[in-house]
C-alpha cells in the first residue's frame, strides 16, 4: 500500500498552560501555590463555587495573556470578553467553566498568530488560531484505578487557577515537528516568564491527528513534550494500519496511556458538544488600549527568536548551536556567564550542548538545582586549552564538577590528575614498551604507521595521562637512533 | 422552532441540563414549554433589530481588575467544605467519572 | 414604631432592644401559623445573646450604628454564615453557607439582627411565593390569597409585625410585586449599587437585593446600608462609595421641586379596574403638585418575552452548579456513574417550575437556538434602554401600577402558568434596562393593597424615596400592619 505511506498527516494542538507565575488563581484572590499542599485547603467560597460567589479577575493574568499573545505575534482584541462553558464534570465546581469563545459577538483574547520553527534546517512556520484565558479544574483522585474505584475523591486545590488555552492551526505534519514547535512554544512561553512548564500539570496538550480524507481523532490530556510525540507516533501507526486493512477511523477522543505507551478510546464524538456558551454576566467587557498593550510589548523580555540572532551574531555560533542552546533557557544563561570570562565560543558551546547536557540528563539534575559555578567550566576549559588537561580528562572531570562540585584548579594541583609531560619519565615508559614489544619496534622501523600502535601501548600504560605529542616524539627519536645505529 | 414532531427535544434538553421529568411531567411541561416557546417568538416580530448591538450588561463598567495579591487565608482545617460536603482523607467524596 | 425612631430608643436605653425582641417573638408566634414568612427563625435565645454580646462590643460606638438592635428578615437566596439559606429549594434544605453576603456584613456592622430567613419561590422563580418546595405563605391581608413573590415572606414579615425591616432580592419585580400585594414599600435599586456576593443568583444580569421596609425613611436607613461599591462584584459600581438616602431624601422632601412625571399608558390600560382606579388616584395627588404626562411603552408582551428568555437563559448557567458534590442534596455516591448521579440529585432536588426554567434555558442556549431567542432578546433589550434613555430625557419618573391585578387566590395561576409570566409586565422593564424602582402602598381595595410603581433613571433612588414620601403623607400610608 504505497499510497498509505505518501497520506499526508494533519496535525493540529491545543496546548493548556498554568500561568504558574502568578500569586492568585484567576478569579478570586486565593493561592494558587498548591502543589504538595493538603488537599482542599487553597481554596475559597469562589473557586469552590459556593452559591452566591462571584469572580474577579486577577489583572496580571491579563497582562501575561496579552505578553503571549504578542510573543505569538498575534492580534489582540480590544475587548475581553469572559464567556461561559458549560458542561458537568465532578472537577468542575460550578459545572462551566469561565473561559472565551471565537465566534460573531465573542472574542478570544487574542487570534491569528504564529510561531516560527525549523525542521530539519528548514523554517517553518505554525499558525496559531486562538489564545484563551481560563479557569483549571479541580483535581480527581481515584481509589486504585480509574475503572475499578467506586468513587472519585476531588482536590478543589487546583481549580480556579489561571490557565492559557493555545490553539494552533492544523499545520503540524509529523510526531518531530509536533515536538519542535512544543520545544519553542514551552521556550517562548519561559522566556516571557509566565510559567514553569517543568512543574507537574502546568504544561497538557490535546493533540488533534488525522490523514488527510479520513476522520480526525483527538488525543486527550498529554503530559509532556516527549508524550506528544510518542502518542502522535503511536496514532499514527496505529491509523495507518487501520486504513491499510482497508477500515475507517472512527471519530473519537482518545487518552494517552504513558505508562503502557498505547493511546485508548476514551469516547466517540457522535455529535458536538453543546457548551452553550454566553457572555459571563457576572463579569463586564474589559477595553484593552492601545496603550496597554504597548506598554506590555515594551517591557518583553528577549525572546528566543531574537536570542538566536544574537548568539549567531555576537559568538558567531551557527543556527543550530544558537538554536539548541536558546532552546534551553537556563544553558544560554550560562553559556553567556561562561562567554564573559572565556572567548573561543564555539568550543564553550560545543561542550554546553554535547556533554554537559548529556550529563546533566544521567544525572536527572533539575537545572534549577543545579549549583554551579560557571567559572569551573571555564577553568576547565582553559587547563584543556593550555594542554594542563587531555580531551579525555575533560571528559572524566566535568561529571564531577557537574555532581560534586569540584575546583578544577585544587583537584588537578592535589592529585596531580595533570596531563604527563615529564620527558624523562616517559622516555623510561617508551624503553619499557620497547623491551616489551621488540615485534611492534621492528613493525615501526618498516612502516611508519604502525608507530601509532606503540603510542597505544605508553598510553594504556600511564592511564591514559601522557602527553601524545610528547610521547610521538620521544619514539621517533628513538627509532631514529635504532635505524642509525643500524642495529 | 418547537412542534409536536419533535418530542425528542424534551429528552435532548434533560440530557444537557441533567434533570429528568418523570412521566406525569412530561406531557404538562412539554406543553408548557410549547406555549413559552411561543411567547419567545415574539421576540422574532421586533424589526429591525439586526444592526443592534446585544446589550450584555445595563451599567457600562469597565470590568474592574484585582491585584495578584493573597488575601484568602488558607483553609486548613476545611471550614468550608466540612458542613456541607462528603470529606474522606481531605478529598470531597464524587461519584464515579467512568460508567458503573 | 418605624425603625429610624426605634434605633433612637435604642441607643439612650441598649436594654429596650430586648423587650423590643420580646414582643416581636410574641407576635411572631401569635401570625407566623397563619402566614409563614419564614423558613428558618432564629430562636430568641439566640437572638438575647447576640444581642448582649453586641452591646458590650460596641459599647462608645452604639450612637455611630445605623440599624443599632432592628431585626431584619432576610430572604432566604441571601447568604449568611451558619444560618442555614435555602433558596426554598429541596437542593438546599441543608445548606449552611461558610461565608456571609457583603450585604448581610453591612448589615451587621451597622448593628442590625438577623431575626430569619424569609419563604420565596425556590431560587426566585415565581410571583407568588407558591413554588417554595416548604410551603407557600399566605396574604397577612386575606391568608386566602397569594402574598406575592418572590420574596413574598420578606413581604409578609413586614406586613404583619414579624420584622420591621427585611431584604429581599428582585429580577423581575420580585421585590415590587409582593411588596405591592401586602401594602409595603419595596425598591429595587440601580444594577450595580448594591453587592450581589452571596445573593444565589437567579439571572445574573437582572438580579438585586433591596430594601423592603413599612414607611419611607426606613427604606431609605436600609439603601444606605446595603448601597456601596464591593469589589467581590465585578458589576458593582465602583464611584458610588457611601450614600446617606435618608439625608438625599430629605433635601429633596425640603425644597419640594416639581418633576415632570410619565405616565405609562400601556401599563394603566392593561391593568385591571380596582388596580387602575386606585393607582390612578394616586396618580392625581403626584399631578396636582408635579407636572405630568401620559408617556408610550409599546410591545408590552415583546418585552416580556426579552426578559424571559434572559432570565431561564442565565438561570439554566446558574443553577448548573447544584449536583450534590460540594454542597446542597446528599446521595450515595458509591458505585454511581457521574451522569447519573448529578441526574437523581437536580431531579430531586428541584421542583418542577425550576427544572422547567432550566430546561427552556438550556434550549434557548443551545447552538442554533442561541442568536434566534437569546441574542434577539438582547438587541431589544438595547432598543428597551434607548427608549427609556429617550424618556428619561423629558421625564424625571414615569409611574405605572406596580402589579396589573390584586392578589389573586392560592393554587389559581397555577392553572396556567404563562398567565403569571405575564402579570410581570409592568415590573420587567426596569431589570432589563437596570434602572431603580419603587412600589408604594396607595390605597386597598376589598381590603386588599394595591401599589404604585415609580421608575427613574439609573442612579435616581432619592428622587424615588421623595416621590414615596409625598404620597405616603398624602394617603397616610404608613406602618399599617395586617391583622391575619
Amino acid at each position: 500500500m504505497s499510497s498509505n505511506q505518501t497520506l499526508k498527516t494533519i496535525i493540529g494542538l491545543e496546548i493548556h498552560v498554568q500561568l504558574t507565575k502568578l500569586k492568585t488563581k484567576l478569579f478570586c484572590a486565593t493561592s494558587a501555590d498548591y502543589r504538595e499542599k493538603k488537599p482542599n485547603t487553597h481554596v475559597c467560597p469562589v473557586c469552590l463555587g459556593l452559591p452566591g460567589t462571584l469572580p474577579t479577575v486577577n489583572r496580571k493574568a491579563v497582562e501575561y495573556a496579552i505578553a503571549v499573545a504578542k510573543a505569538l505575534n498575534c492580534e489582540i482584541s480590544d475587548r475581553l470578553m469572559f464567556v461561559r462553558k458549560h458542561y458537568f464534570y465532578p472537577d468542575l465546581p460550578k459545572n462551566y467553566q469561565i473561559s472565551q469563545y471565537i465566534g460573531p459577538g465573542f472574542a478570544p483574547i487574542a487570534k491569528n498568530g504564529y510561531v516560527k520553527i525549523i525542521v530539519d534546517g528548514k523554517p517553518k512556520i505554525v499558525r496559531i488560531r486562538r489564545i484563551n484565558i481560563e479557569e483549571d479544574p479541580g483535581r480527581i483522585v481515584y481509589l486504585g484505578s480509574i475503572e475499578t474505584s467506586p468513587y472519585s475523591l476531588i482536590d478543589y486545590n487546583r481549580s480556579g487557577v489561571a490557565l492559557l488555552e493555545i490553539v494552533t492551526e492544523p499545520d503540524i505534519e509529523s510526531p518531530k515537528e509536533a515536538r519542535i514547535f512544543l520545544e519553542k512554544l514551552i521556550a517562548i512561553l519561559e522566556y516571557l516568564g509566565v510559567t514553569d512548564p517543568g512543574l507537574e500539570g502546568a504544561f497538557r496538550v490535546d493533540a488533534n491527528i488525522s490523514f488527510e480524507g479520513f476522520g480526525r481523532v483527538e488525543i486527550k490530556n498529554i503530559g509532556s513534550i516527549r508524550d506528544v510525540e510518542k502518542a502522535l507516533t503511536y496514532e499514527i501507526v496505529r491509523q495507518r494500519r487501520i486504513i491499510a486493512g482497508g477500515g475507517k477511523i472512527e471519530r473519537e477522543t482518545r487518552h494517552w496511556d504513558s505508562n503502557k505507551g498505547v493511546t485508548i478510546s476514551l469516547r466517540s464524538k457522535e455529535f458536538e458538544e453543546d457548551y452553550r456558551y454566553f457572555p459571563d454576566p457576572d463579569l463586564p467587557p474589559l477595553r484593552i488600549s492601545k496603550e496597554l498593550i504597548e506598554q506590555i510589548t515594551k517591557s518583553l523580555p528577549e525572546l528566543p527568536d531574537e536570542r538566536i540572532d544574537r548568539f549567531m551574531k555576537q559568538y558567531s555560533l551557527d543556527e543550530y548551536r544558537a538554536t539548541v542552546l536558546v532552546l534551553n533557557k537556563w544553558l544560554a544563561d550560562l553559556f553567556e556567564t561562561c562567554a564573559k570570562h572565556y572567548d573561543k565560543y564555539k568550543k564553550l558551546a560545543d561542550l554546553l550542548i554535547t556533554d554537559f547536557l548529556r550529563w546533566i540528563n544521567e544525572f536527572n539534575i533539575d537545572y534549577k538545582n543545579l549549583r554551579l559555578d560557571p567559572l569551573q567550566i571555564v577553568k576547565l576549559l582553559r587547563l584543556w586549552d593550555e594542554g594542563t588537561l587531555s580531551v579525555k580528562m575533560v571528559k572524566e572531570l566535568l561529571p564531577q564538577i557537574i555532581r560534586d562540585g569540584i575546583d578544577v584548579e585544587d583537584y588537578v594541583k592535589s592529585s596531580g590528575y595533570t596531563r604527563l609531560a615529564d620527558k624523562e619519565y616517559l622516555k623510561s615508559v617508551v624503553e619499557e614498551v620497547f623491551r616489551e614489544s621488540p615485534k611492534a619496534v621492528q613493525d615501526a622501523l618498516e612502516n611508519p604507521k604502525a608507530i601509532n600502535y606503540l603510542i597505544g601501548l605508553v598510553m594504556k600504560k600511564t592511564g591514559g595521562r601522557a602527553d601524545p605529542q610528547l610521547v610521538r616524539e620521544i619514539i621517533l627519536s628513538m627509532l631514529d637512533k635504532m635505524k642509525n645505529t643500524g642495529s | 422552532m418547537l412542534s409536536s414532531s419533535d418530542s425528542n427535544i424534551l429528552e435532548y434538553l434533560e440530557r444537557l441540563t441533567l434533570i429528568k421529568f418523570n412521566e406525569e411531567e412530561k406531557k404538562r411541561v412539554y406543553e408548557e414549554i410549547k406555549k413559552v416557546i411561543e411567547l419567545f417568538n415574539e421576540v422574532m416580530k421586533v424589526e429591525g433589530l439586526d444592526n443592534v448591538e446585544p446589550l450584555y450588561h445595563v451599567v457600562e463598567i469597565e470590568l474592574p481588575l484585582r491585584e495578584d495579591e493573597v488575601l484568602d487565608a488558607i483553609d486548613e482545617n476545611h471550614e468550608l467544605l466540612k458542613d456541607n460536603a462528603i470529606l474522606e482523607n481531605d478529598y470531597v467524596k464524587a461519584p464515579k467519572t467512568v460508567g458503573a | 414604631m418605624p425603625v429610624h425612631k426605634l434605633v433612637e430608643e435604642f441607643k439612650i436605653d441598649p436594654s429596650k432592644v430586648f423587650d423590643y425582641l420580646d414582643s416581636l417573638y410574641d407576635n411572631i408566634k401569635r401570625v407566623e401559623n397563619k402566614i409563614q414568612s419564614f423558613i428558618t427563625i432564629i430562636p430568641q435565645e439566640t437572638l438575647d445573646r447576640y444581642v448582649e454580646n453586641l452591646i458590650k462590643e460596641n459599647k462608645h460606638r452604639i450612637d455611630n450604628l445605623k440599624l443599632f438592635g432592628i431585626p431584619i428578615a432576610v430572604k432566604d437566596n441571601i447568604s449568611t454564615k451558619g444560618i442555614r439559606t435555602t433558596c426554598a429549594s429541596k437542593m438546599l434544605e441543608n445548606y449552611v453557607p461558610p461565608y456571609n453576603a457583603t450585604v448581610v456584613e453591612k448589615i451587621m456592622r451597622e448593628g442590625g439582627i438577623i431575626i430569619g430567613k424569609t419563604n420565596m419561590d425556590e431560587f426566585a422563580m415565581g410571583s407568588t411565593t407558591e413554588t417554595s418546595a416548604f410551603y407557600p405563605t399566605k396574604n397577612p391581608w386575606d391568608t386566602t390569597r397569594v402574598p406575592g413573590g418572590s420574596s413574598g415572606g420578606s413581604a409578609t414579615a413586614l406586613a404583619s409585625g414579624e420584622a420591621p425591616l427585611a431584604l429581599g432580592s428582585d429580577t423581575g419585580g420580585s421585590i415590587r410585586n409582593p411588596a405591592s400585594f401586602c401594602g409595603v414599600y419595596g425598591l429595587k435599586p440601580t444594577y450595580g449599587l448594591v453587592s450581589r456576593y452571596g445573593l444565589i443568583a437567579y439571572a445574573s444580569s437582572m438580579d438585586q437585593i433591596g430594601p423592603m421596609a413599612r414607611n419611607v425613611v426606613d427604606l431609605a436607613i436600609l439603601l444606605s446600608v446595603i448601597a456601596g461599591h464591593d469589589p467581590r462584584d465585578s458589576t458593582s459600581v465602583p464611584f458610588v462609595q457611601s450614600v446617606d438616602y435618608v439625608q438625599e431624601l430629605y433635601k429633596l422632601y425640603h425644597k419640594e421641586p416639581k418633576l415632570r412625571i410619565g405616565i405609562i399608558k400601556e401599563f394603566f390600560e392593561g391593568s385591571e379596574e380596582p388596580v387602575k382606579k386606585a393607582a390612578t388616584k394616586a396618580v392625581d395627588l403626584l399631578c396636582s403638585y408635579h407636572e405630568c404626562q401620559e408617556i408610550s411603552l409599546p410591545f408590552s408582551k415583546q418585552i416580556i418575552a426579552a426578559y424571559y428568555i434572559i432570565a431561564m437563559a442565565e438561570a439554566s448557567s446558574n443553577l448548573a452548579r447544584f449536583d450534590g458534590v460540594r454542597y446542597g442534596m446528599k446521595i450515595d455516591f458509591t458505585n454511581r456513574s457521574w451522569d447519573e448521579a448529578f441526574t437523581e440529585v437536580r431531579t430531586k432536588g428541584f421542583g418542577y417550575e425550576v427544572r422547567k426554567r432550566i430546561a427552556i434555558g438550556a434550549y434557548i442556549l443551545s447552538a442554533g437556538y442561541r442568536d434566534m431567542y437569546y441574542i434577539r432578546a438582547l438587541k431589544l433589550r438595547r432598543v428597551l434602554k434607548e427608549r427609556f434613555d429617550q424618556i428619561f430625557k423629558d421625564h424625571d419618573i414615569v409611574v405605572s401600577p406596580t402589579m396589573p391585578i390584586l392578589p389573586p387566590r392560592l393554587g389559581e395561576f397555577f392553572k396556567d402558568p404563562l398567565r403569571i409570566y405575564l402579570a410581570d409586565v409592568n415590573t420587567v422593564a426596569a431589570n432589563l434596562v437596570g434602572i431603580p424602582a419603587i412600589s408604594i402602598p396607595v390605597d386597598f381595595y376589598n381590603g386588599l393593597p394595591v401599589g404604585l410603581q415609580a421608575m427613574a433613571k439609573q442612579f435616581s433612588e432619592p428622587l424615588l424615596l421623595y416621590v414615596a414620601k409625598q404620597l405616603e403623607d398624602r394617603t397616610g400610608f404608613r406602618d399599617i400592619l395586617a391583622q391575619p
